[in-house]
């Protein structure tokens, strides 16, 4: 009889608990050396939560019971350690198989409680998600707001020109790139290269702007002979203006059919750019000191060296720029530039424009601050 | 201002952190990535913040020409993060020489941004080989990349290596080479460079000369060899090791002349593999000697795997000279073709001690995806499979294989798991491949006791 009871006692009772507490206040028993599987559990236990229901671990906000449980399932299945590799793959990939919505939400459980091979797997997930969708696929499932306006969606990716150190890189790196295709140029005689180069910043805006490019083809042609204009006026200009045409290269408009609101920035750029050059001449940029902003600039004043007209339409750009901007630049401009200094630094009349040159802003704010 | 595009749900991403979004934008292709602009305000500027640039042309498919070019370019300057923690670029085909200047721009600025991990394949030829061939057309990796000592993981592909002067990758653990040349004194210089380096993979072609691999850091080692042309057959190099701290060691591709692994002490895993292609006569002799001098240095391994020319060899081997054959071998993994399984058998009486069987089918010809052959478990007690504990085996029904696991069932008398995973590639009713396979297991005669059968099936 006395046998017959000790085989009873079932060898649950004898595993170890924790209790774990969501952000709902709703407390949980489980089995320790599943819990133990998350880093983040496991440092709790160490430090001695997480033994009683009155001393419960109290998990990060972002881990709701349904997700807590799903946690767990994954813990209880990969610490049995006889499994093979072939085993564990497989329950991983039925194991992510969930709507967005959870997954989303298990994502973030698990970063939360540090379960790194979990994180690993759903953002692999996610990222499968994500792949190859068009911008209003992605928006509807992950619901994401369709907050930008029209003319948001048209306009390009800024060369955000605002961190001195970016900006010194790319200045050096266009100077780089002129300097080799120069040499290129005198090796062959090529000119066509600006043409291909075209139609791959076009490409370069279907991807981010979906294709529209159909607009304001009437303008574009507006800006080619702008942009005619300006080639021929830089081929006058001193000779160590090579930055500008570079640039060019890079930022191409010459026989684009491309976007309005891009053609915009090719004058703006090439002006402001070849403003740059010309610092780069003044100033020893051996090394990759940075320099604070205004003595960059201070010591160029190189608008004569630009059309007049030209400066008109650069002026009305650069104040459609203005407008346009995310409302949250003046912060993040602060932000960055206090930053890279050392020491925050004034915009001028608190305008949101980017804070890039000097005469450039002068110009604004000679004009109407738009906000 | 009511905007009727507005959802009413809430936004799902809102709540990761950032980072987790940029680890998701390294495993997506940098279109996608740089598409996520006109999402919507929040993510207008987002993407040119992240730390991972990903410029993978297999999957962003810009063509090789100047439309990847530009694209890279305008991403690039449009970049404003703080650092450049990874960064990988990656061709698809092959790409004009004229573009090589970029991509060396590519890598001056990973440099200039903190890059720790660079992925570097620049293909610049396609399996056209010809004699005379000697790599001068191949991207060079720019010199000012060995100088750069912030790097903890590097993999450059189709590159190649030509130092002049010190390589300072002091922080260097883990680095992958695919070059088409690799002469043994880059090796060496690079290895004397990499204080810190943990894994090192190899693949190059061979010139001759006396391959020397020396660290006392090395975890983990890969060298796969291979010729370009028929005539480099005739190059015939040496291998040595001196690698105290190693724990796995992989030998593929072309077998050299001659082996020294003079240290490699700390060894617990080795994979040996050869060339894809069918073995000539005049290549299986030369394996079999090749693997006769190997596996007498890598005895004290826990865990062997062999591929199926390997297998084929070694079972044809006679290891009268050497007495304690692999006692210390408990994991055995095999990939062979059953069509002879007593080659199997053969092999499997040179490892007594041995616990844990997996038997890997060989992989068929023209098969896209990675299938694995089903994992066959066995024990086998006596000398012969006789601590055998758990056989793991995956067949695709191409061969016959229950011969095979006729004989591993009946010796293995300690026996406690069998994993069969059949992979269904043509399929008829599943249903019935399955209860076929239970069928016959089910009616072997089995020495164990207390053996579980777990059959899965899967399908492709």
């Amino acid at each position: 009889m006395i046998e017959a009871d000790s085989e009873i006692i079932k060898p649950e009772i004898l595993k170890a608990y924790v209790w774990l507490q969501t952000a709902d206040d709703s407390i949980q028993q489980v089995e320790q050396e599943i819990a133990m599987f998350c880093p983040f559990i496991c440092r709790e236990i160490h430090s001695g939560m997480g033994s009683s229901k009155n001393h419960p671990i109290s998990l990060p906000p972002r881990v709701n019971p349904p997700m807590l449980s799903l946690i767990l399932d994954y813990c209880r299945f990969h610490q049995v350690l006889g499994r093979s590799n072939k085993e564990r793959k497989s329950f991983d990939e039925k194991f992510v198989r969930l709507g967005t919505k959870r997954l989303c939400e298990l994502t973030s459980a698990a970063d939360s409680l540090q379960l790194k091979p979990l994180v690993d797997l759903t953002s692999r997930a996610l990222a499968r998600v994500i792949e190859g969708k068009s911008p209003e696929e992605i928006r509807e499932i992950f619901h994401l707001p369709d907050d930008l306006t029209e003319e948001e969606k048209l306009e390009p990716i800024k060369n955000t020109m605002d961190d001195p150190r970016i900006r010194l890189l790319n200045r050096l790196y266009a100077r780089k790139r002129k300097e080799l295709k120069e040499r290129e140029r005198l090796k062959n005689i090529e000119v066509e290269e600006d043409q291909v180069d075209d139609r791959s910043v076009d490409d370069l805006m279907s991807f981010i702007n979906g294709a529209n490019e159909d607009s304001k083809v009437s303008t574009s042609s507006k800006h080619k002979k702008k942009n005619r204009k300006r080639k021929e006026n830089h081929k006058t200009a001193p000779s160590n203006c090579t930055g500008t045409s570079g640039r060019n290269g890079i930022h191409n408009n010459k026989e684009t059919d491309g976007v309005d609101s891009y053609c915009s920035n090719p004058a703006l750029h090439d002006s402001l750019l070849h403003n740059l050059c010309n610092a780069t001449e003044l100033l020893d940029i051996g090394d990759d000191r940075i320099a604070p902003v205004e003595d960059e600039f201070d010591c160029c004043d190189l608008d004569d060296d630009i059309d007049p007209a030209l400066k008109e339409e650069i002026d009305r750009e650069v104040e459609d720029f203005a407008r346009r901007l995310n409302p949250d630049w003046p912060d993040r401009i602060q932000d960055i530039l206090f930053l890279s200094q050392g020491k925050p630094l004034q915009l001028p009349n608190g305008n949101c424009s980017m804070r890039v040159f000097t005469s450039v802003d002068q110009r604004l704010n000679h004009g109407n601050p738009s906000t | 201002m009511e905007n009727p595009k507005r959802c009413i749900h809430e936004d799902l991403l809102r709540d990761l952190p950032d980072c987790l979004l940029f680890d998701i934008f390294w495993r997506l292709p940098m279109t996608d990535v740089v598409r996520t602009s006109v999402l919507s305000k929040r993510w207008r500027n987002f993407w040119t913040t992240a730390p991972f640039l990903n410029f993978d042309n297999r999957a962003m498919l810009l063509g090789d020409g100047s439309k990847l070019q530009n694209f890279v370019n305008q991403a690039l300057s449009c970049w404003n993060g703080d650092r450049v923690l990874k960064f990988r670029f990656h061709s698809y085909h092959e790409i004009a020489s004229s573009m090589y200047s970029d991509v060396d721009l590519w890598v001056n600025f990973a440099q200039r941004n903190g890059v720790e991990e660079l992925h570097l394949h620049v293909l610049c030829i396609t399996k056209r080989a010809w004699p005379g061939f000697d790599g001068k057309e191949v991207y060079r990796v720019p010199p000012c990349l060995y100088s750069y000592s912030s790097l903890k993981e590097l993999s450059l592909q189709s590159c190649n290596l030509e130092i002049s002067g010190n390589v300072q990758w002091n922080k260097l653990e883990s680095l992958k080479i695919n070059a088409y040349t690799a002469a043994p004194a880059v090796i060496n210089q690079i290895l004397s460079g990499t204080p810190q380096l943990k894994v090192f993979h190899l693949t190059y072609v061979d010139k001759g000369g006396i391959l020397s691999i020396q660290s006392s850091s090395l975890k983990e080692l890969s060298i796969d060899k291979y010729i370009l042309w028929r005539d480099d057959l005739l190059a015939l190099s040496d291998l040595r090791i001196c690698t105290p701290n190693l724990e796995t060691l992989e030998i593929k591709g072309l077998p050299y002349r001659k082996y020294f692994l003079t240290d490699v002490s700390s060894l617990t895993r080795a994979v040996l593999d050869s060339v894809p292609f069918g073995l000539g006569h005049f290549l299986q002799i030369w394996l079999s000697h090749a693997l006769s001098q190997i596996l007498q240095s890598i005895q004290h391994a826990e865990n062997i795997a062999l591929s199926d020319c390997c297998t084929e060899v070694v079972g044809a081997l006679k290891m009268n000279c050497v007495h304690s054959a692999f006692l210390n071998v408990k994991s055995l993994e095999l990939r062979c073709c059953f069509d002879d399984y007593k080659q199997v058998v053969g092999v499997l009486a040179m490892f007594p001690r041995l616990e844990k069987l997996i038997i890997r089918d060989k992989k068929e010809e023209g098969l896209q995806d990675d299938t694995e052959p089903l994992k066959f478990e066995a024990n086998i007690p006596e000398s012969f499979l006789l601590q055998l504990r758990t056989i793991e085996v995956t067949w695709s029904e191409r061969y016959d294989i229950f011969p095979l696991i006729e004989i591993l069932l009946k010796y293995a008398s300690k026996l406690e798991k069998i994993v069969f995973q059949l992979y269904e590639i043509k399929s008829p009713a599943p249903s019935n491949s399955l209860s076929l396979v239970s069928q016959k297991l089910k009616g072997m005669q089995r020495s164990s006791t207390n053996c579980t059968i777990n059959i899965t099936q899967l399908r492709i």
